[in-house]
């Protein structure tokens, strides 16, 4: 990304990761953005993104995007300011005119129980909670 | 500086020491947090935290299971780096980047950016930071 557009970028090497090998530096780096210019908001920076049950999760200023399945705009006064994803979870701090912080909370669960050809269903649990000032920098972690 | 164990019903926070971060009034933005990271291993925890004028801030954590199954924390001592002039960013990958140790899951290294890149490892229950160079690692403290 840059400071006002998205780009999908393909880093490759010839040289195999596994094992951890001695690594020469040589990759290459192509262009694909053309390839996700339909699905997904290229227009403006994105400000985390992370592979969903195999959809690409996209969090700008404007939105959160997850494909064709999930997708939360803001209104003409709010903009997403902050956001962290790590694995099914993503946080992000929404700011709204005159001056309130809110901070989203969102768990995706994939339902692969359906049998044959039909892709699994994604359904998802939010939760929110206002901040008493605006946050300079939020992280999501985990703990096993 | 909130520690967010659960969104709606608990919280905790602490105050970031000016005399940690060795800096006066006049540097008052470098007391401001710009990223955060996290590192855990064997038990240890570290709490990092990139600020806006080189320094970082990491807290060694005590973290235990309550009644509720969640998680405490009580801080017990800080310590400020100096890595340059720029603010202090982590560079983090946004898949679940655990490693598997003996079972369990840990998470022992972290890369940060401030003018140069460098990386924070978590070694047998101590930080070290590193200087990332492109054909060597120079152990700076």
């Amino acid at each position: 990304m840059t400071y006002n557009e998205t780009k999908f970028l393909h880093w490759s090497s010839s040289t195999s990761r596994l094992n951890s090998p001695i690594w020469s530096g040589d990759f290459e780096i192509d262009d694909i953005t053309t390839t996700y210019s339909n699905h997904f908001m290229l227009s403006e920076p994105t400000l985390a993104t992370s592979c969903v049950a195999n959809h690409i999760l996209q969090v700008t200023p404007s939105g959160i995007y997850l494909n064709n399945v999930f997708r939360r705009q803001m209104g003409s006064h709010q903009r997403v300011v902050q956001a962290s994803v790590m694995g099914n979870d993503v946080i992000w701090v929404v700011y709204s005119d005159p001056g309130e912080w809110i901070l989203w909370c969102v768990s995706f669960l994939l339902d692969d129980s359906v049998e044959g050809d039909v892709e699994g269903t994604i359904s998802y649990s939010a939760r929110q909670t206002q901040l008493l000032s605006e946050p300079t920098a939020i992280r999501l972690v985990h703990f096993r | 500086m909130y520690l967010w164990k659960d969104l709606v019903e608990e919280s905790a926070d602490f105050q970031l020491d000016p005399e940690t971060l060795h800096t006066n009034s006049e540097e008052s933005l470098a007391s401001e947090v710009h990223s955060i990271d996290f590192v855990y291993s064997q038990g240890q925890s570290y709490l990092l935290l990139g600020m806006r004028h080189g320094y970082m801030i990491s807290c060694k954590l005590v973290r235990h299971f309550n009644d509720k199954d969640s998680l405490d924390f009580t801080r017990i001592e800080a310590q400020a780096n100096k890595f340059g002039q720029s603010q202090v960013e982590f560079i983090t990958a946004t898949h679940d980047d655990f490693e598997e140790c003996q079972g369990t899951y840990e998470r022992s290294r972290a890369f940060v950016k401030s003018e140069y890149l460098w990386q924070i490892s978590l070694q047998d229950g101590e930080l070290r930071i590193d200087e990332v160079l492109f054909d060597d690692i120079r152990t700076v403290g």
